[in-house]
């Protein structure tokens, strides 16, 4: 799954310990859906889709799409 | 959760974590000393030293799994998936040799340190294969 998490993070000078408190995970949870080694579940994604004031589709995006 | 309180967990299961594996590893070596007394009690002692030695590793890895966030949950259960097909295919190579004759039945303890080792392998992996660098 491609995503657009570190744009997002990174135009709001956030840094990854801080979106991971924002939404409640680690900051090796958010590295790692950045590098796309692993992808959120639903609830997580709604939350950082909620973070961002975004859609889900806006920040994640399937592979072969 | 408050990342104060991420951070006392956090703390807290590495403690617990290391405080496990001491037990699981000193355990057996306990046992094994008990159960080559003569005295039943003791004998009857070493087995629930040598068996009770991993339960509070599990329980640590459970709770670690419950309260810690679904990335950390995910390298434990992949790592915990890994190490056991890992275990099927060595027990049952251990089996295959000693009956095609290529090798004695080997003694329990060979089969059990090795998953034991698996599971560590199995969790360095895993770990290293979710955050590795892209």
């Amino acid at each position: 799954m491609k995503n657009t998490l570190r744009e997002l993070r990174t135009a709001r000078n956030w840094s990854q310990a801080e979106l991971g408190v924002r939404v409640g995970v680690s900051r090796q949870a958010i590295i790692a859906i950045e590098m796309g080694h692993f992808d959120p579940s639903l609830p997580l994604a709604f939350k950082l889709a909620r973070v961002f004031k975004r859609s889900i589709e806006d920040i994640f995006e399937p592979e072969g799409k | 959760m408050h990342p104060d309180e991420r951070f006392k967990k956090s703390v807290q299961g590495f403690y617990a974590y290391l405080g496990s594996l001491v037990l699981a590893g000193a355990g057996p070596l306990a046992a094994s000393a008990l159960a080559e007394k003569g005295q039943p009690s003791l004998r009857v002692l070493a087995v629930i030293v040598g068996v009770g030695a991993w339960i509070p590793l599990m329980l640590v890895i459970a709770w670690v799994i419950r309260v810690g966030d679904e990335f950390v949950a995910r390298i434990h259960l992949t790592a915990l998936a890994v190490s056991f097909a890992g275990s099927l295919v060595i027990v049952s190579l251990f089996d295959w040799l000693a009956r095609a004759e290529f090798i004695d039945r080997p003694p329990f303890m060979v089969v059990w340190i090795s998953m034991a080792v698996f599971w560590v392998v199995a969790l360095i992996w895993s770990k290293n294969h979710f955050e590795r660098p892209q």
